[in-house]
């Protein structure tokens, strides 16, 4: 007989006295998971702590001050600057431009992910995955690095969409698209909704494998 | 125990040694231990010029160490303050961010001390510079000296034009005869543009860039600060600074400036790559040139254009390049101070070297002697014709009790560079400059006189009057006579 045969059988559902001290001892019991759990949890918790949550509660604090952020805090101010920021026209057309930006950028980017997703899933298209992975390339491109590319692009004075449309004569004089702010944020919008939209469509994709092609 | 007592003892005499040794006060070194002298600035450009230093330093003193970071601006200004927050400062340091206010702001964050140990330097060390140029308030205080003057004011600044001459002789023009008022200045755009497929000027409209163009051409007709000195107000509603904005506007509109929102390094390499005739700005440019690949013998240096009527005012020169300080927290305070003077020697290694580098000009060398160069020479026949740069009043000598006055840093500091944000808004979008000039003035004149009105009830000796100085017959186009200091 081996060695397992000479214990006594386990009945269905109970554990013996020695099993259950045996699996607290390696933490697998309620006991246990309460102490791993927090184990686990301890090194995101530094981090989102150090790196997130502290700085947040940092810059809030010091946020109620006069501060330049070399001498000590002393000047407490309360919500003055919240105050003066309020009051500063310039925080205000910021804050418009931020949400027309969203606003007008979500509401191209969805349905024409959409548009294109539903295309990309028809039989009869050829070379989806051609078309897939243009689309879905430029997400994978930095941010930073997409605004530095078009800015070169857009440049009036030697960038490549004015110097091809100078050179068929579409344009006489150099268009400065970044240079004004209306015609800025048209750009930064078509910009942003080219390099983020082919998330969406995947998204959409995904969503759309479950509904029949002839709805 | 017998045997302890000698070694007891000499730990007891250890002990008591340190103990007296005083230890709150920076101590002065040993020539012989071995030290590491650490610097810091934001000179990364220098840093090959920053090892030849600390190798030639150590050659002569061998027990010293010289560690020179260098990091980038930005960077600097945040981490700097942040060192001496840890008690981790360097042993000298660059810092020039509050003009020549400069050492009232690092005294009262306690970051720097005396050049020397004691406060007191000889005569023939303060003589490498002109006379004057130490001063009570901007680096001196109670008689110690804590600064020196580093760059040049009289060379070094904005107020240069550079022109390209294979783009001038494109266009037929000889850049050896440039234009020299603002009426020929527009003639040579209009020439420059009908005949080469060259923009005229390279003008960088980003961020504060701005400045570059800003400062040379509106110095001519006033000044090139956003301050009025003779009337102690904020001036860009000035109807001279709204002339020389129009004017400016007026080249922008009929495309004589390089199209675009461009950054200083974009017009730099327009410039250098000759799609632009023209670019304004300070003699450092040599040198940035010649990292370009673009030497003195393809282009010409000039003054900036007067208006047509000749000059109004001139570029300023304040003693504000008080650039290098002693840390309050080094431990080497004569190695220190014995670095200062081996390193402001005007025939020594290091002035001979970094004027042979081009980086800038030195107050206490003879930069006409050491940078060759035929551009410096240019630059140097500039700015010593009277008129070009001249030296202006400084409220802080008029009244010293503006070291603990906040309120022209304060003023200045509501929405920094606000002047050249509206400046670039009102020239890409073709609008008048006037209605967001005189909001600029207002804002930061309320805020300049109410803060000194505070200031002034709780005992502080200052009033607005510190900052005007036409009463004692000053004007824009002559270099102030510090006598007039003492007048009321």
């Amino acid at each position: 007989m081996n060695e397992l045969s000479r214990r006594p059988p386990i009945a269905a559902g109970r554990l013996s006295l020695s099993a259950i001290r045996a699996s607290a001892a390696r933490g697998a019991g309620p006991d246990g998971r309460r102490f791993w759990i927090p184990v686990f949890l301890l090194p995101f918790l530094l981090l989102y702590g150090g790196f997130t949550l502290w700085p947040l509660l940092a810059t809030a604090y010091y946020s109620l001050y006069n501060w330049d952020g070399i001498r000590p805090l002393s000047d407490f101010v309360g919500l003055g600057n919240y105050q003066k920021i309020m009051a500063d026209p310039i925080f205000w057309l910021a804050f418009k431009n931020t949400l027309v930006f969203a606003v007008v950028e979500t509401a191209i980017k969805l349905p024409l992910a959409l548009f294109v997703a539903i295309l990309l899933t028809r039989r009869w298209l050829l070379f989806k995955t051609f078309f897939r992975t243009v689309f879905f390339l430029p997400i994978i491109l930095p941010v930073a690095l997409a605004g530095l590319v078009f800015t070169y692009l857009l440049n009036p004075s030697n960038g490549a969409i004015d110097s091809f449309l100078a050179d068929r004569g579409w344009i006489h004089t150099p268009i400065d698209l970044l240079g004004h702010g209306n015609t800025a944020l048209v750009a930064i919008i078509l910009v942003a909704v080219w390099q983020i939209f082919g998330q969406y469509m995947v998204y959409w994709m995904a969503a759309l494998q479950n509904v029949p092609e002839d709805v | 125990m017998r045997g302890w007592n000698r070694p007891l003892g000499a730990a007891v005499l250890m002990i008591l040694t340190a103990a007296c040794s005083g230890g709150g006060q920076p101590s002065a070194s040993s020539s012989a231990a071995p030290v590491t002298l650490t610097i810091s600035d934001f000179s990364v450009e220098q840093t090959d010029f920053h090892k030849q230093v600390a190798a030639e330093y150590q050659r002569v003193y061998p027990n010293v160490t010289i560690q020179w970071q260098s990091t980038a601006q930005a960077q600097y200004e945040q981490t700097l303050p942040l060192a001496f927050q840890s008690k981790q400062a360097p042993d000298l340091f660059y810092w020039q961010k509050q003009g020549s206010n400069t050492m009232n702001w690092l005294l009262s964050n306690s970051w720097i001390s005396t050049v020397s140990p004691d406060g007191k330097v000889p005569s023939d060390w303060t003589k490498r510079w002109p006379a004057g140029s130490f001063q009570n308030g901007i680096n001196m205080k109670d008689g110690k000296v804590y600064g020196f003057p580093w760059q040049d004011t009289h060379y070094w600044g904005p107020g240069y034009m550079y022109m390209n001459k294979a783009v001038f002789g494109q266009a037929g023009l000889d850049p050896t005869n440039p234009p020299t008022t603002w009426s020929q200045l527009a003639d040579t755009c209009a020439t420059i543009k009908s005949k080469t497929k060259a923009y005229c000027m390279a003008v960088p409209l980003k961020g504060t860039d701005w400045q570059r163009t800003w400062y040379a051409m509106a110095a001519g007709n006033m000044t090139d600060l956003f301050f009025d000195y003779k009337n102690g107000k904020f001036s860009l509603d000035n109807p001279a600074m709204l002339q020389t904005f129009n004017y400016l506007q007026g080249l922008y509109n009929k495309g004589d400036f390089a199209p675009g929102v461009q950054d200083k390094s974009f017009s730099r390499q327009q410039f250098a790559a000759g799609q632009a005739a023209i670019y304004m700005d300070g003699p450092w440019m040599i040198s940035v040139w010649d990292q370009l690949g673009f030497h003195s013998d393809s282009y010409v240096v000039a003054a900036h254009p007067n208006p047509d009527g000749g000059a109004k005012g001139a570029l300023s020169s304040l003693n504000s390049q008080n650039a290098y300080w002693v840390s309050s927290q080094t431990q080497h305070a004569a190695e220190a101070w014995k670095f200062i003077q081996w390193m402001t020697n005007p025939t020594g290694f290091f002035a001979q070297n970094f004027l042979k580098g081009q980086f800038a000009t030195l107050a206490f060398a003879d930069d006409k002697k050491l940078l060759t160069d035929p551009a410096w020479q240019q630059v140097f026949k500039i700015a010593d014709k009277t008129g070009f740069r001249v030296q202006y009043p400084d409220p802080l000598l008029k009244c010293p009790a503006l070291a603990q006055s906040k309120a022209y840093t304060d003023a200045s500091a509501l929405h920094p560079n606000w002047e050249h944000q509206v400046m670039v808004d009102a020239i890409t979008s073709n609008k008048d400059l006037r209605p967001a000039a005189q909001l600029v003035v207002t804002t930061r004149q309320q805020a300049l006189e109410s803060e000194l009105q505070k200031e002034s009830a709780a005992g502080l000796k200052v009033s607005l009057s510190c900052y005007e100085f036409g009463t004692n017959g000053w004007d824009y186009t002559q270099n102030f006579n510090t006598a007039n200091y003492s007048k009321p």
